[in-house]
């Protein structure tokens, strides 16, 4: 090991290349950063009590500063600084200071071992100090002597006198808390005991951690210094006894005057250590090894870990609060084989006694079991041991059941977001899936479903389905083995009220699996299932899946779409959705579409508003859906449509549909129906010539409409037959059907009024209707039978003589039914008089 | 004499801010935080707990944009009470009470090592308390207790009390403190045309190790630049010249060491350098910092000054409260000739090619040699003030017994 030396004094000459304080002279290999540092601790300024100008004799009362810091360049120094009065102009207040570096990160020894050592000048020689030129560098070291002033048994003494103990227990304790409070340490004390307090503390380590606590024995301005630990006298000094010394610069141990500043936490590792300085010094040896064995290279209050991971690897019995400091400890700073060793030492100790494991899983808290999950599965990752694996596992999931029981609502999300931080460590290990849907799931479903925390449910059923998607298992896995609890938890989970909400999100996630449990859930909560199941197609896109045709599943879906049917104004375009989306993409069975159609068709059928039920026919009627339904069904759609048709030149606005239903009509035979499209080629004169087939269609077609339709009809083709020159007798006859024939008359009798047949043809009309009226009059009598004369017709010819008259010359010319047409007359006469009785009763009476 | 100030230059950090620029501290002790920026700027290695700062939020709106001034109290943002303390934005020093107020005149004591600085400072602050305070009616009043137990300690007690010589002022490159200012409020009581009067007074102490290298002055003595008037020390002894005409008169006389790299005319190369780069004045502008380059230790010399000079009686300008024109030009013009003879290089020529302002004085601080033991029986200071009371007529603080120019 090599050790560099620096001196700095002041001079006439020196590295400084000034006269005056500066840096005399260095080895070879210190850093100039390095160098810039050991100057600010060299500095020296002379308590103010005592003399600057003293006796060379007196001189070695003055403080010394024994100053231990650390380098920029994370080197370690030790500086011996002290008064040395005159410099070489002879003027008063120079001192001289003497460090040794280690080219290494540590000493191999507790720095204050190096206190007074014989290694350390006092001063440069008269010589040195008038050198003119600059000065030879100074040698590097190859060893150094410790001083044997501060040996172990004299520290004890020390600590043993005045209880003194206590004090260091204070210091120990600030020590460690030192990353909360940020207060360094001032001793104020007589500079004799100032080296027994450094020594002790810095024994209170293990060499290495020692060396994070720097220090210096006597500091002017305790402000001023940069060391971690500092003292400094009552008098002749900066320091003053007050508040902001006390309780805000520094943790201050006023020895002198008996004032301390408030010491608030106290460490095991403090009772831990001292104990055993003032008992046995060697006892702490093993547990200096066990921590030199370890990364921790700091000095906080984690060392309270070390100390219970050292406790509790040596068979000691260690609490709760101490195995949980000891488990971070193990985690942060331990290698490997350590890690190993606590492991097994924990397995070992917990795992095979049952009374054991269930104290520990019984009193752990949430911080506790996730850092010791996290701790067994990070070496159980490394070292892929099958015993530690199980013993994780185990621990995890009981751990966490038992927490998952426990937590109140403030507790469950951090608990929930443990088992995530867990399960993310094991990403890679399908075993995690495995244990999570194992027997444990016993142990917490069975108390979950006594209670109704929803949160809770929720979370395990999601697990679940989650890890039973995740290893890709089949349902068959949940009936054998998780029905018994998964069941019941969804089936109280029907009876909350975010149910719906969170049924959606599973079928969304994990849809086989959920709607496997809807199936099953569907004998007791029907409408529910359906209700849920409809939402999630119609508002989430969700497909059913496979279990929708079995004969379970598809009557359960059927009634679902059923449901969409009777809750849709648009039945047809409801059901093409579902046809092509879910109904023909699994195959569901044709009676089933088709009775689907059917329900359809009913809904069309009592639509009110015409153009929202043609736009829904014709949506069916051109869709696939419509090979499903029977022709029975196929009829009804049809007359629907046709009934609502309007016979007259509007049909046109409904071509197209006219067009589709044709296509389905022309497979069908629908007896007691007209047929529209006869209808509307007659009325439009399709066929030019009106040939007598047609007419007799025509007949047959009359017959089925109803009477306000018949007389819509009417209204429509008179006078586009009048137009055509087409009226005659026989098509009238051909018209009106012994049933219609007022209808018809009605009929004529409104287009005369509003003058849509026009002057020329409006005789011929009524001609013929007379014509046809009278041969039905001649036949009923021919028959034997009493005739009938509509109150209509007789009404209107009373009021109309001039058509009376014009009757009376064509049938008189005609000389064809003129009994018939004189019977008319006379019926008409009576009721004139008749009522001519009735008015002039009437006149009378006025 | 209240001004109207826009802006302020902190005495610490010599950064200058708007007038309305300040925080606070907290008065009450027990409030107090991790103050980062004053222990980064004073080289903590850890963050001192200092009673909480408070930045007012600046009003710039109204009368105060055309007025601006710097609020004096503000309530703790931590414990609401009301403070006063008012502290540098930069640096987190306090300021000067005066500082919203009156102007701040920072005089630098510079020289080479051993001229004698610290000295002098222990010597002047008791002579204005005392000689100049009597003659022109003025009060100096240290402005905090830093400047109290500074001055007592390391001056007064060891010159005044203890009767020894000052130790060796530390470097400020490991004694951050030495950077610090003594700082004095010095208030002129009213009369005749100057009324009444008060300035801040900022006087600097340096290590004769950190006027040796420009890189260390740019770093530790900024403020010269910041100054109101520079007192550069020269102590004759460490003239060769007249270390040579002192032995021949007397070949046992007992002369201190010979600094041979102490060379005033390198200081004030140096301190010229340092002015005009920071202030970045160009050459052929001179510089209007007042420079009063003055012989210390004059006592040593008497010997070899001719009997009929002024620099054998005593000055005059506390006589009167009044700066005294006719002793300043006798002495100034004396001193200026025997520095031409004496020294080496030519510092009159530097001095007339560089500043504005400048002048010769010649002064004891202690009045006699303390010897080998470093004992001061007793202070006898001859002509100390007039380099500074010179300053103070060159700013405009006192009057004249003529009219200048």
């Amino acid at each position: 090991m090599t050790y560099f030396q620096h001196y700095y004094t002041s001079a006439k000459s020196g590295f400084g290349g000034v006269s005056g304080f500066q840096t005399y002279s260095a080895s070879e290999g210190l850093v100039e950063q390095d160098i810039e540092e050991i100057e600010k601790y060299s500095k020296y300024n002379r308590p103010d009590n005592m003399p600057a100008q003293p006796e060379n004799e007196s001189m070695a009362n003055y403080p010394k500063a024994f100053t231990f810091l650390k380098l920029p360049s994370g080197r370690f120094g030790l500086a011996f600084t002290q008064y040395t009065g005159k410099d070489y102009s002879g003027r008063f207040g120079n001192s001289f200071s003497h460090t040794i570096v280690s080219d290494e990160d540590y000493f191999p020894f507790y720095p204050f071992q190096l206190y007074q050592s014989s290694i350390y000048r006092n001063r440069l020689t008269e010589e040195e100090e008038n050198i003119s030129s600059r000065p030879e560098p100074l040698p590097t070291l190859e060893k150094v002597t410790i001083a044997s002033d501060l040996s172990f048994d004299n520290i004890q003494a020390f600590l043993k006198e005045d209880n003194r103990i206590q004090i260091l227990k204070k210091m120990i304790n600030i020590i460690l808390n030192f990353e909360e409070h940020g207060k360094r340490i001032l001793i104020v004390d007589e500079k004799e005991h100032v080296p027994m307090w450094l020594a002790a503390i810095q024994m209170a380590f293990p060499v290495r951690l020692a060396h994070h606590l720097t220090f210096t024995s006597y500091t002017y301005d305790p402000l001023q210094s940069n060391a971690f630990i500092n003292a400094t006298l009552q008098e002749g000094t900066s320091y003053r006894n007050n508040e902001s010394m006390l309780n805000h610069q520094f943790h201050v141990f006023d020895v002198h005057f008996n004032r301390y500043s408030q010491v608030e936490k106290m460490y095991l590792y403090t009772e831990f250590v001292t104990s055993q300085m003032l008992e046995n010094w060697n006892g702490l040896q093993p547990f200096y090894t066990f921590l030199e064995k370890t990364n921790y290279q700091k000095v906080n209050e984690e060392i309270d870990g070390a100390v219970s991971l050292f406790k509790f690897m040596n068979g000691l019995a260690i609490n709760k609060e101490e195995l949980r400091s000891a488990i971070s400890f193990a985690d942060t700073y331990c290698n490997q084989s350590l890690q190993q060793q606590i492991v097994e030492t924990l397995r070992d100790n917990f795992y095979f006694d049952i009374e054991k494991w269930q104290n520990l899983i019984d009193g752990l808290d949430l911080g506790l079991a996730k850092s010791m999950s996290r701790f067994l599965f990070n070496t159980v990752y490394i070292a892929r041991n099958q015993e530690n694996s199980r013993f994780a596992f185990k621990f995890f999931f009981d751990s966490f059941n038992k927490l998952m029981l426990k937590a109140d609502h403030a507790m469950l999300s951090e608990t929930i977001a443990y088992f995530h931080h867990i399960k993310a460590m094991n990403h890679q290990n399908g075993e995690f899936q495995k244990w999570a849907l194992g027997s444990n799931l016993n142990d917490v479903f069975l108390p979950l479903s006594k209670e109704s925390h929803e949160e809770k449910i929720k979370f395990y059923v999601s697990n679940v389905f989650q890890h039973l998607a995740e290893l890709n298992a089949g349902v068959e896995h949940i009936q054998k083995e998780h029905s018994q609890f998964v069941l019941p938890l969804l089936d109280k989970m029907f009876t909350s009220q975010s149910r719906d909400h969170y049924v959606q999100m599973l079928l969304k996630e994990y849809p086989s699996y959920t709607e496997r449990f809807l199936v099953y859930l569907s004998k007791k909560y029907s409408n529910e299932v359906d209700s849920i199941l409809l939402e999630a197609i119609e508002k989430n896109s969700y497909i059913p899946g496979a279990i929708f045709t079995t004969k379970e599943g598809l009557l359960i879906l059927k009634r679902v779409a059923e449901k969409a049917l009777e809750e849709s104004r648009s039945p047809a375009t409801t059901l093409i959705n579902w046809y092509s989306s879910i109904l023909k993409p699994a195959s569901i069975p044709t009676k089933t579409i088709a009775e689907l159609v059917c329900t359809v068709i009913e809904k069309i059928e009592i639509i009110g508003e015409r153009d929202r039920l043609f736009e829904q026919a014709e949506k069916l009627l051109n869709s696939e859906l419509i090979g499903y339904p029977s022709k029975q069904y196929l009829g009804k759609l049809i007359i629907s449509i046709e009934k609502n048709i309007p016979l007259d030149d509007r049909y046109k606005q409904y071509i197209n549909l006219l067009t589709s239903m044709k296509k389905v009509k022309d497979n069908l035979v629908i007896t007691n129906n007209a047929n529209i499209f006869n209808l509307i080629e007659f009325a439009e004169g399709l066929k030019v010539k009106q040939n007598e087939l047609q007419i007799k269609l025509i007949t047959r077609d009359l017959k089925h409409l109803s009477s306000s339709k018949y007389q819509e009809y009417m209204v429509w083709i008179l006078p586009l037959l009048a137009k055509r020159n087409e009226i005659s007798a026989s098509i009238i006859q051909s018209l009106a059907p012994l049933n219609l024939v007022e209808d018809l008359w009605m009929a004529i009798e409104s287009l005369l009024e509003d003058k849509k047949v026009d002057k020329k043809q409006a005789p011929i009309l009524i001609e013929s209707f007379f014509t046809y009226y009278l041969h039905i009059i001649k036949h009923t009598i021919d028959d034997g039978n009493e005739p009938i004369y509509h109150d209509s017709i007789i009404v209107y010819l009373k009021d109309n003589k001039s058509v009376v008259k014009h009757l009376n010359e064509q049938f008189l010319k005609k000389k064809k039914y003129q009994k018939e047409w004189d019977l008319l007359k006379d019926k008409i006469v009576e009721d004139r008089n008749l009522f001519s009785k009735v008015k002039n009763i009437f006149s009378s009476k006025k | 004499m209240a001004t109207f100030k826009r802006a302020y230059v902190c005495p610490y950090c010599f950064n200058k801010h708007k007038i309305d620029e300040v925080k606070f501290r907290c008065a009450d002790e027990k409030c107090v935080e991790d103050d980062e920026q004053y222990s980064t700027y004073w080289e903590y290695n850890y963050r001192l707990k200092l009673p909480t700062v408070t930045e007012p939020e600046i009003k710039r709106s109204g009368l105060s944009w055309l007025k601006p001034s710097m609020p004096d109290h503000e309530n703790c943002r931590s414990c609401s009470t009301t403070t006063s303390i008012r502290i540098c934005p930069t640096c987190h020093s306090t300021l000067p009470s005066t500082i919203s107020d009156y102007e701040d005149y920072i005089i630098a004591v510079i020289g080479a090592k051993q001229a004698g600085k610290s000295h002098y400072i222990a010597v002047l602050i008791d002579e204005i308390q005392n000689k100049i305070g009597n003659a022109y009616n003025c009060y100096l009043k240290p402005e905090n207790d830093e400047t109290i137990q500074r001055y007592n300690r390391q001056f007064r007690d060891p010159l005044y009390k203890n009767k020894t010589t000052l130790d060796v002022t530390q470097s400020a490159r490991v004694n951050a403190d030495v950077k610090k200012p003594l700082l004095f409020t010095l208030s002129f009581s009213g009369e005749g045309v100057f009324g009444t009067k008060v300035i801040t007074l900022a006087l600097f102490d340096a290590a004769g190790e950190d006027l040796k290298e420009e890189k260390n002055m740019l770093k530790h003595t900024r403020y010269i630049c910041n100054s109101a008037g520079v007192i550069c020390l020269l102590d004759p002894l460490q003239l060769p010249n007249i270390r040579e005409q002192l032995k021949a008169q007397s070949p046992d006389i007992n002369l201190p060491y010979q600094d041979t790299e102490n060379d005033v005319n390198d200081v004030l190369v140096r301190t010229t350098n340092l002015i005009r780069n920071t202030l970045q004045i160009k050459m052929k502008k001179k510089i209007d910092i007042p420079m009063a380059l003055s012989f210390s230790k004059i006592d040593a010399i008497q010997p070899l000054l001719d009997p009929s000079s002024k620099l054998k009686q005593n000055g005059r300008h506390t006589d009167t409260n009044a700066f005294d024109v006719i002793d300043f030009q006798s002495v100034n013009n004396e001193m200026k000739s025997l520095v031409q003879g004496w020294s080496k290089g030519n510092i009159t020529a530097l001095l007339d090619h560089n500043y504005k302002d400048h002048a010769f004085f010649g002064l004891s601080a202690l009045g006699n040699n303390p010897g080998q033991n470093m004992k001061v029986e007793s202070v006898e200071p001859y002509r100390v003030e007039d380099p500074f009371l010179w300053l103070l007529w060159k700013n405009g603080i006192i009057k004249s017994t003529e009219k200048r120019g």
